[in-house]
This record gives C-alpha cells, structure tokens and sequence, in this order.
C-alpha cells in the first residue's frame, strides 16, 4: 500500500469532491455519447435519401456521418470505462484508477483531434465538390 | 557496514526520501496537453463549418435555378453547418478551461483538482445539451419537410 502511495500521490490525494465529479463526467458522456450516435445514425438516414443524390458530394457527407458514428461509439465506450473508474475511486482506495481514468481520457483526447482533423478534410472536400457542380 | 556508508555519503539522501513519480499527475498533465490541441484544432474547426456554411449558403442561393433539388434541402445543408459551429463554440471554450486547470492541478494545486474534474464533467454535459439541440433542430427540419411535402 505504501508503495502505491508513492507509485501514485494524486490517486490516493483525490478530493471526494472530485470523485463525484469524475462519476459525474462519466455519467455525461455516456448521455452525450448515445445522443451523438443517434445524432449520426439519423444524419446517415438523411444522406442516403434520393434528395442529396442530385449532388456530386453525397460521398463526403456520407464519410462525415460514418465517422461520426465510430466517433460516437468511442465516447460510449471511454465514458464508460471513466465511469468505473470513478466508482472504484468511490468505493475503495485504489490508487491507480485515477492514473487509468486520466490515461483513458487522453486517449479519447487523441481520438478526438485524428476525428476532428478528419472532419476537417471532409468539409474541405464537400466544399471543394460544390464548386466543382457551380462551375 | 551502514555505518559506513552513511560516513562516506552523509549528504545522500536515502531510498525513502527520493522523489516518487506520480503517474497520476503525469496523466492529468499530459491530458491537459492533449486537450489544449484539440481545442485549438476545434477552433479551426468551428471557423471552418462557420465560413464554409455562409460559402455554400451563398453558392446555394445563386444556383438554385440550376440545382433540381427543393430549397429546404439546401437550406437545411448549409444552416446544419452554420449551427453546427455554434454549438461547438462552448464545448470548445471549456476544452481551454480544462486546459488551465489541469495545469495548475498538475503542479499541486487541490482547488484545480477539484476545478479540472468539474470541467470535464461541464464539458460533457454542454456537448450533450448542445447535440440535444443538434438532434431538436434536426427534428424541426424534419416536420418542416413533411410539412413542404403535404402542401
């Protein structure tokens, strides 16, 4: 235990305040997670109507939905992992779930910024194709 | 044969008093970091869907003689992309105040503790109120077309 303690000074320092926030964060990113799906699955729905495919971009619309939904199905997942975390810093003093918590959420971090870049280079290319059907 | 050692290196701190690495706080740290990227990638992002929204609202509203597609199709395209930016603007502001006080939280600081797991909390919460919008909007648009569809 004394090892620990040292391996891990925050872990085992955490407020009980920021336990419950960190219970909390899980719980609101499972919500936002579910919703974004949703979200995903019903912009996927209004991309593969026959009203978009008068376009030439229909392709990058349907990239941004498909991402969108991996994207989703990621913040479940992080979330709710976070969420354990949380409640077995709540309920025992175990000190590396805290470092687990922090390094899922780096991870998500990181997801975000290769999903958001992809994002990016999607409204580039949907803005790109728009001007090719202009001129 | 302690004795000895502690005559020859009297000033050498013993194994005890070393300091321990703190993964936890390594974590938060690097964390921090990350998210300070991606708030700025986000801003982008956000300028990005803001400029391009008012380009193909404007490329939209010149051919739409051209275009063989309904006006709600295209107005909803570029509107979805205008508020899309929107709502990513406070999500992206509390990505910046996370980043601060995972900082601080980092180098001691208890209150920024508490402050940067509150921030993560807010954060998810106000990217799932604002998709809740996303998703109310969406259904707005969705009566609108089977509105326009009846007449």
């Amino acid at each position: 235990m004394e090892n620990n303690m040292e391996k891990d000074q925050i872990g085992t320092m955490l407020p009980d305040q920021s336990r419950k926030m960190l219970a909390k964060a899980g719980r609101w990113g499972l919500i936002f997670g579910i919703l974004f799906l949703l979200m995903a699955l019903l912009l996927l729905r209004y991309v593969c109507t026959d009203a978009i495919d008068a376009f030439g971009f229909r392709l990058s619309l349907l990239v941004m939905c498909v991402l969108a939904v991996v994207f989703a199905i990621i913040t479940i997942v992080t979330a709710a992992s976070i969420r354990r975390m949380a409640k077995r810093l709540l309920s025992t003093t175990d000190p590396d779930a805290y470092t687990l918590a922090m390094r899922k959420l780096s991870t998500y971090i990181t997801t975000s910024i290769v999903y958001m870049i992809a994002n990016m280079i999607c409204v580039v290319w949907f803005l790109v194709s728009l001007f090719i059907v202009e001129y | 044969m302690e004795e000895e050692i502690i005559i020859q290196n009297p000033t050498q701190p013993t194994p005890m008093s070393v300091p321990a690495v703190d993964e936890g706080r390594g974590a938060l740290r690097k964390s921090g970091k990350l998210m300070l990227i991606a708030a700025i990638v986000q801003s982008v992002l956000v300028m990005g869907l803001y400029i391009g929204g008012i380009l193909a609202g404007n490329v939209f509203l010149r051919m739409y003689d051209y275009l063989y597609v309904p006006f709600e199709t295209l107005t909803a395209i570029y509107m979805l992309m205008i508020a899309s930016a929107l709502l990513l603007v406070p999500p992206t502001a509390l990505m910046f105040c996370y980043t601060f006080s995972a900082r601080k939280a980092a180098n001691g600081n208890e209150k920024a503790l508490v402050r940067s797991t509150k921030h993560i909390k807010t954060y998810f919460m106000i990217s799932a109120i604002m998709t809740m919008v996303a998703l109310f909007a969406m259904f707005v648009i969705m009566l609108f077309h089977l509105w326009i569809n009846s007449l």
